[in-house]
């Protein structure tokens, strides 16, 4: 096969060599035709001359019979399982036995290659759906973004299991699953969010938002200028104490416990801390507690703790425009500013935060950035937050700071009180060596960076109405104060229930006898209130419990179509409108749909595709974006990792999280550019997406801010295209070292669609050449040297080595080392190399150049993916017709990437049940 | 719905109690000095410890050519020396279906093949701890507890919820947080009776709601849709079930607990630790008999500030990996001496300990590195009636589920086979 080769070689390669199989996919495709996954019959000589001795129909040694076994490995699962036996058995060596002769390692390279990779074929085709979609649930994005659109409240959905478990993507019904604690979470998630939902309706009437400021020279300097005050007075404390103990130590009476205290140990002499630990054993020497300190051992170290920070709080304290705000510290003293409103101010909503501040006058570009989140109290230090929930650019100076604003969200179990700090590792503590360094170089440690002029909270913002709301001023339910309207009100009840189900339900019926238990379920709880009746806060208790056993009933947690699988049939409008929205947003259909699927217009192909485009252009398409992209690039492995604060200090959360929006923003940038976003562009491109963050993290000037935008490259940039981005290659490293193998498995998996076959168990692991210092190259070539390693690693290795000029932390490099001290060894990074049968490459640009080249097969991978994800089964051989037709169609119109999700809508099988 | 306890149901969840061991946990006592005369002997529990990725080979495997109880202890079980004649090494057992490098729990009691069901690209069975709690949780207040750790996908578990799979192969649950489980089993409700009555009577008429709109989805749908929505109401099944139960357990206040309240945000070693006094809790109290426990793999390295990750150290090499892979094993090889330790210390009311009645497995499908061979399995506690002391190497691929058909059976529960099994293992009978 010709290494350019297009998606309809990849698919011969991919199912199989039979000719008669080629043929028919070449020629007019015929739905009957029964895919395979084959063992080429040219390994036939070779199972004759080292197997046949034992594993012949005779003897059939360990039951297998390799005479008669079928090459067809996706007959049925008895083959593929006996096939798998003979793999596992060469992968580990076990066979050819040792005493027997051994097949050469080319021959066996070549079996394994195809052996391993057919059978993933022959599971693939063994799965496969046979064109069924399964009901599926909403997933747990989906069944957040739902209960917003609904309640207007942002649920936590930690306690719901991942939807992945399986593989594959988690809109894939077949392999989703519902279990008795899952359906008792929904009740319980769905009534705390109705409760919030009526809490925020209440706070509503609130005209005038709360404004909270903070003005830290108010909040942080006093504690600081105290901290210096008692340091003052420690430092006071100890010389006084000190004092007394040299004087202690002077006197004759003294002597023989000196001497005897230096046998012990040699350091134990003034002006050692070591000495002053064991003052006690003075006669006559001062009592620590008498000098404020609980022990001797507080005593002794109370000077070099001083010490440790005393300079820095100085230096800081003294640092000019202190008087009309404050600069953040890191590693020691008061690191966060706290923003925390009194107690019961607070409601759940929406509240703008504002910023102003500015940077110290040659502060790095990295250090240019605040992390908001929620203090840390595990322990005491002022400093620390439990996680990052977003990260900003303080853009202005000092002279002329400016101010920045973001939007928090406060739910009913929000914590009241957040922070923000400059950026930091997770570990805070983890700076210190470089502060350490820092002080040796200027005598007090960090450098001030960001200075914080105030902070201001404002809020709740008003919100737009949720469909509860909607549904409440339609169905309006006023609880009766008199016992002789009850009725009304049950009535009242039974029509807003109703109507709230069907919103709920996407417009479907639900059973009036589930209504009729409903409103039971509501006079229960109304009349058990004690009669409490002309209380709001019982009517709208007694309410919360029917409408969250509506936010857990199947109707509207399952995407349901009826249907009949011997006869499929069109979707009618309504369904239409719930795939399409569900599909790119990962939310329910708003209003327009509705009303044109009411209308039966929605299926019209022109209104469909300005539906579409619509969907797209609208923000909500964030969804599709971050739900899908993850999931086809495999993107799980960028939080796997702590990154190593030493080798890779700007690899923060704050770069984490700016390194997945990159990908997520490369992407939509494309989905919404129409006919100009070419698919391609993801393999190689003359501009990237970043913020202020990565632009510092890039050495790209002239980006400021938290927002994502398209900036131009220079011609010679490595960025441009996945390759360059730095979240690839966090996933291809330990968070240490870069993986030259997981980027080169990704590379394939992702980029060329020719995904190696997973990683079998029980080859045995090379560990001849652990203890050497060895490059990366000379490590990895041990791969080679085994037919069960070589096998994959001849098509992953070399790639991964053009890869090499990105860290682990995806910073551009050109030289790597191994070992450490004298046996450190340092050599300058060589990325050629050559694709298995395929073309050379002489460094990182010509490999991304061949790659770009590939387009096609990289768009038959996305395809599949797309496939997958949107109509909720795992792709499959029955998808073969569909692939081609997506993967054509959006060739006619440059690879746009709105091309391929018009081309997948538009098919029968989206459209179809 | 019923709105009182009626005198049959009253009686029988006295009669459970009846049958409970009068332990000397405070909580039982006055039930057990108002019912028994004669000495109870105490009930049999199961407890599974799954690690995810695998050992270092060259340091936790016993020299193959010393069985039986004259062995010597390896490096990596040299924390468990004080307890060698407690516990049992097994080798030479597998999965036979397993090919996943990186699932170390996802079929390790189950013995499933991935591919069994046509069309699907993903199956399991039900789990050997399942199998025991559907006889040995007839009489607790729990079926079975599972543990389990918010580790994330990286510390070579697999898929799954916890080490338990249900009877259709579905994942069960599990609690990851200690605290959350701490209030479950002894955090007293302190609701009048009445109103929990009320609460379950409500609880009841929300699954009668959900049940009909379940009907009313369930018309029209194909075959294989009728099939999803039945692990709905399969579900509902599920709650009812255990509505029944809670009923039966309505009158009976929670046990007092035998430790104090754990502290909140426990991570890695001391999770694990803790988890390990809650097993002995749970069990001493009689709570529940059965439990699992899918321990966390990525967070203990970072709690023993060990940089590599954990799939990382899987991959062992001599140097920094394979110290840390060792470590590791100490680790676990000490917490479980120490939960050996707890076992032992807790008395039964008939003098003698919560060890002896207890069929404790530690393991992973995952022998190491990316070999599936050679499941390393310690079994301990005197519940099964196994040789201790011993280190006992069966054939090469002896089906693992032997070993569990072997702890099962010597529990004394009625099973014929389970997984792959294809017998009991004699060597292990004592």
């Amino acid at each position: 096969m010709g290494f350019l080769g297009n998606a309809e070689m990849q698919m011969r390669y991919k199912f199989g060599y039979a000719t008669c199989i080629l043929i028919g996919w070449l020629g007019s495709f015929a739905q009957a035709t029964l895919p395979e996954a084959r063992l080429p019959e040219s390994h036939l000589a070779l199972f004759e001359k080292y197997c046949y001795e034992c594993h012949d129909s005779v003897i059939e040694e360990g039951e297998v019979d390799l005479e008669t076994i079928s090459f067809n490995l996706s007959e049925n699962l008895e083959t593929a399982e006996t096939w798998q036996k003979v793999l596992n058995a060469l992968n580990s060596g076990e066979m050819p036995p040792d005493d027997e002769p051994q097949i050469p390692n080319l021959e066996k390279t070549g079996l394994l290659d195809d052996l391993s990779n057919e059978l993933a074929g022959a599971r693939k085709i063994l799965s496969d759906s046979g064109g069924k979609i399964t009901m599926r649930r909403l997933n747990r994005r989906e069944y957040q973004n739902t209960m917003r659109e609904l309640l207007g409240v942002e649920v936590d959905v930690n306690a719901l299991p991942e939807d992945n478990a399986g593989s594959g993507f988690d809109t894939d019904g077949s392999s989703q699953f519902i279990s008795s604690d899952q359906i008792e979470q929904y009740l319980k998630i769905g009534r705390k969010a109705v409760i919030e939902a009526f809490q925020r309706r209440a706070n509503a009437g609130f005209s005038r938002p709360m404004v909270f400021r903070i003005e830290p020279e108010d909040t942080v300097n006093p504690v600081l200028r105290n901290e210096i005050k008692e340091l003052d007075d420690q430092r006071a404390r100890f010389l006084a104490w000190k004092a007394g103990v040299d004087r202690a130590a002077a006197a004759p009476e003294n002597k023989e416990v000196l001497a005897e205290l230096r046998k012990k140990n040699p350091k134990n002499v003034p002006p050692n801390v070591e000495f002053y630990r064991n003052a006690e054993l003075l006669k006559g020497a001062p009592n620590p507690k008498d000098y404020g300190f609980r022990d001797v051992g507080r005593a002794a170290f109370s000077n070099s703790s001083t010490d440790r920070v005393y300079t820095y709080y100085k230096h800081y304290i003294e640092l000019p425009h202190n008087d009309r705000g404050t600069y953040l510290k890191t590693t020691w003293g008061t690191g966060r500013i706290l923003i925390k409103p009194p107690v019961g101010t607070w409601l759940p909503g929406s509240y703008k935060l504002r910023i102003n501040a500015g940077i110290a006058e040659g502060a790095p570009s990295f250090r240019h950035f605040i992390q908001l989140g929620h203090p840390q109290r595990e322990n005491h230090l002022k400093s620390g937050i439990t996680g990052v929930i977003s990260t900003h650019h303080i853009t202005g100076t000092i002279e002329a700071p400016e101010m920045l604003e973001t939007e928090i969200v406060v739910g009913a179990d929000t914590i009241r009180e957040f922070a923000i700090q400059e950026r930091q590792p997770a570990k805070g503590t983890a700076l210190s060596k470089i502060y350490h360094a820092d002080k040796a170089k200027n005598g007090y440690g960090h450098t001030p960076s960001i200075w914080i002029d105030w902070i201001e909270l404002e809020g709740p913002i008003a919100q737009s109405e949720t469909l509860l709301d909607q549904t409440l001023t339609q169905y309006p339910v006023i609880n009766s104060t008199s016992s002789h309207t009850v009725r009304t009100e049950l009535d009242a009840v039974r029509e807003f229930l109703t109507a709230f189900a069907r919103v709920a339900m996407r417009h479907t019926e639900p059973a009036e006898a589930f209504i009729d238990q409903l409103v039971a379920i509501y006079e229960k709880e109304r009349t058990g209130g004690e009669l409490l009746r002309i209380n709001w806060n019982v009517l709208e208790d007694a309410i919360a419990s029917p409408i969250s056993i509506i936010l857990a009933s199947p109707g509207f947690l399952y995407l349901n179509e009826p249907g009949d699988e011997a006869a499929s049939r069109s979707l009618n409008d309504r369904e239409l409108a719930v795939r399409l929205a569900y599909f790119l947003w990962s939310a329910p259909p708003d209003a327009t749909l509705f009303a044109l699927a009411e209308r039966n217009q929605l299926s019209k192909p022109k209104i469909l595709r300005q539906q579409i485009d619509r969907m797209i252009a609208d923000s909500w398409s964030d969804e599709f974006v971050s739900g899908f992209v993850p999931q086809w690039l495999d993107m799980e492995r960028l939080d796997f990792f702590q990154f190593d604060v030493k080798l890779h200090r700007e690899f923060d959360e704050s770069t984490r999280a700016s390194a997945r929006q990159e990908v997520y923003q490369s992407f939509s940038y494309l989905l919404r550019n129409g006919d100009k976003g070419p698919l391609g562009n993801l393999l190689n491109s003359d501009y990237v997406l970043i913020d202020g963050l990565l632009a510092a993290y890039y050495g790209i000037d002239g980006v400021t801010g938290d927002a994502f935008r398209k900036v131009a490259l220079p011609a010679n940039s490595p960025r441009g295209g996945l390759l360059g981005m730095t979240a690839i290659h966090a996933m291809g490293s330990d968070g240490v070292n870069s993986s030259p193998v997981e980027r080169g498995a990704w590379a394939l998996r992702h980029l060329l669609n020719d995904p190696p076959p997973p990683a079998p168990p029980n080859v045995p692991q090379i560990s001849r050449l652990n203890d050497q210092v060895l490059t990366t190259r000379e490590r990895l070539s041990a791969h080679m040297e085994e037919a069960q390693c070589a096998s994959c690693h001849r098509k992953i290795d070399p790639i991964g080595f053009g890869l090499e000029n990105f860290n682990a932390a995806g910073k551009w490099r050109t030289q790597e080392s191994d070992g450490e001290g004298k046996r450190k060894k340092v050599w300058d990074i060589d990325a050629s190399g050559a694709f298995h049968k395929g073309p050379a490459f002489g460094d990182y640009y010509e490999l991304r150049e061949l790659i770009a080249q590939r387009e096609g097969d990289f768009a038959r991978g996305f395809v599949e993916h797309l496939i997958g994800y949107a109509l909720g089964r795992p792709f499959g051989f029955t998808d073969e017709d569909l692939a081609i037709e997506i993967v054509s169609s959006a060739k006619k119109e440059e690879n746009a990437v709105s091309a391929f999700i018009h081309a997948l809508v538009r098919s029968e099988a989206f459209q179809k049940k | 719905m019923k709105s009182q306890i009626n005198r049959r149901h009253f009686l029988r969840g006295t009669g459970a109690l009846i049958a409970l061991p009068a332990l000397e946990s405070i909580g039982f006592r006055r039930f057990a000095s108002a019912a028994a005369t004669a000495p109870i002997a105490p009930p049999k529990r199961m407890v599974f410890l799954g690690m995810g990725f695998g050992v270092t080979k060259e340091t936790w495997f016993p020299d193959t050519s010393q069985t039986g109880a004259d062995y010597v202890l390896p490096q990596g079980l040299a924390p468990l020396a004080r307890h060698k004649a407690d516990f049992t090494v097994v080798q030479g057992c597998s999965n036979r279906f397993s090919n996943e490098a990186h699932w170390g729990s996802t079929y390790w009691l189950t013995g499933a093949n991935r591919y069994a069901i046509p069309g699907q690209s993903m199956s399991n069975s039900i789990s050997a701890d399942q199998v025991a709690a559907q006889q040995l949780g007839k009489d607790t207040r729990f079926s079975s507890i599972q543990l389990e750790s918010a580790d994330g996908s990286g510390s070579g578990h697999g898929p799954g919820l916890s080490l338990a799979w249900d009877e259709r192969g579905k994942p069960v649950a599990g609690f990851e947080d200690p605290v959350r489980l701490f209030h479950k089993l002894f955090s007293a409700d302190d609701l009048p009776l009445e109103q929990r009555q009320a609460a379950i009577a409500k609880n009841r008429s929300v699954l009668d709601a959900v049940l009909t709109e379940a009907k009313r989805v369930q018309r029209g749908l194909t075959k294989t849709d009728n099939d999803k929505i039945d692990e709905y109401f399969q579900g509902i099944r599920d709650i009812e079930t255990r509505l029944n139960k809670d009923e039966d357990w309505l009158n009976v206040p929670k046990v007092e607990s035998p430790m104090d309240e754990p502290k909140q945000g426990l991570k890695g070693r001391d999770e694990i630790k803790v988890m390990y006094d809650l097993i002995v809790a749970a069990l001493q109290t009689d709570s529940t008999r059965v439990m699992t426990y899918r321990m966390p793999g990525q967070s203990l390295l970072t709690s023993m500030d060990i940089n590599p990750s954990a799939h990382n150290v899987s991959h062992y090499a001599p140097g920094e990996r394979l110290e840390a892979s060792k470590a590791r094993d100490k680790a676990h090889a000490e917490m479980l001496a120490g939960l050996i330790d707890k076992l032992k210390a807790t008395k039964e009311v008939d003098g003698s300990s919560l060890f002896d009645h207890v069929a404790l497995a530690f393991g992973s499908n995952i022998s190491s590195i990316h070999y599936l061979d050679n499941c390393p399995t310690i079994l301990a506690g005197g519940g099964a009636n196994l040789k201790l002391g011993q280190h006992v190497v069966l054939p090469k691929d002896t089906p693992l589920c032997n070993v569990w058909l072997t702890m099962l059976r010597g529990m004394g529960l009625d099973v014929e086979r389970h997984g792959d099994s294809s017998g009991v293992v004699k060597e292990l009978r004592a």
